[in-house]
């Protein structure tokens, strides 16, 4: 039978190495899911890596252990979000002002040019909603925000989009 | 002509879809790659910061030995004072010096 997540984060807890990366593996393509949203392909390995890297120091601090795969998503946000920031001053108004959906519907949509539209916890919040299916309660968990502002950047999200779908460009 | 709710399943879907590409590197990979940065850490922990906490340390305990040392006290350290000037302790670390030589000199004296 399987260790449960609750197990290998007390293993990590007491210092086994083995078990924190036995959880690395166990949720590495959804963290790097995440990733994606936030700072795009290039980054996301290596933002989700140093996360991971620097959450060890940081587990023994974790209180409820079977809640560890909401604390492995929430440092790997946190890391995501922090290289959003550094970056943010080299993105230009061109940059941001571009992306659209193609009209043609059978043509492919450039997903991370349309995202880059977005504000960085919009992304975050659409993603947790739209590619993982989290519900306002779980996701105000993952982030530590409160369910009304969670709705609020879904909304803010989902008009930027809309606006973007009929060509009308900030 | 198509309605927005259409572009937006549509770019959901297609989200859906690019987010849920496998990895590059993976997952047994990252685990070993992961597992290796913290066990090299957890060995030698960073010497930078080791070395400066122990430069800080080494630099407060002089700099308090020597305020320590050296501070001035009317009890034990009688300042040096040329002829014309007379020092007043306002308190026990504070002293007026008060030059009267170089007043009379301002007044036209010689020296």
């Amino acid at each position: 039978m399987d260790t449960s997540d609750g197990e290998l984060a007390e293993r990590a807890q007491a210092g086994e190495t083995a078990a924190f990366a036995a959880l690395v593996e166990r949720h590495w393509a959804r963290l790097v899911r995440v990733a994606r949203s936030i700072v795009g392909d290039a980054e996301a390995e290596d933002a989700v890596q140093e996360a991971l890297i620097s959450g060890w120091k940081k587990v023994e601090r974790l209180r409820d252990t079977r809640a560890v795969g909401t604390w492995l998503s929430r440092i790997t946000i946190r890391r995501c979000l922090a290289v959003t920031r550094r970056r943010r001053p080299q993105v230009t108004l061109t940059e941001v002002a571009e992306p659209h959906f193609e009209p043609n519907p059978g043509a492919a949509i450039d997903v991370q040019r349309v995202l880059t539209a977005l504000a960085p916890r919009q992304r975050v919040v659409m993603h947790l909603t739209v590619v993982e299916g989290l519900s306002d309660t779980e996701i105000s968990a993952v982030l530590r925000m409160r369910p009304s502002t969670v709705r609020a950047h879904r909304r803010r999200a989902r008009e930027r989009l809309a606006r973007l779908d009929t060509g009308g460009m900030p | 002509m198509s309605r927005p709710d259409d572009h937006m399943d549509r770019f959901t879907e297609a989200w859906r879809r690019w987010a849920a590409r496998p990895p590059l590197l993976p997952a047994d990979a990252a685990a070993r790659q992961v597992h290796c940065a913290i066990e090299v850490r957890r060995l030698h922990p960073r010497r930078p910061t080791v070395l400066a906490f122990a430069v800080t340390v080494v630099l407060a305990a002089t700099l308090a030995v020597l305020l320590h040392t050296h501070a001035p006290s009317p009890t034990t350290v009688r300042p040096t004072v040329g002829s014309g000037v007379v020092v007043m302790w306002l308190d026990k670390s504070t002293p007026l010096y008060m030059n009267l030589e170089r007043l009379r000199l301002e007044k036209g004296a010689t020296p």
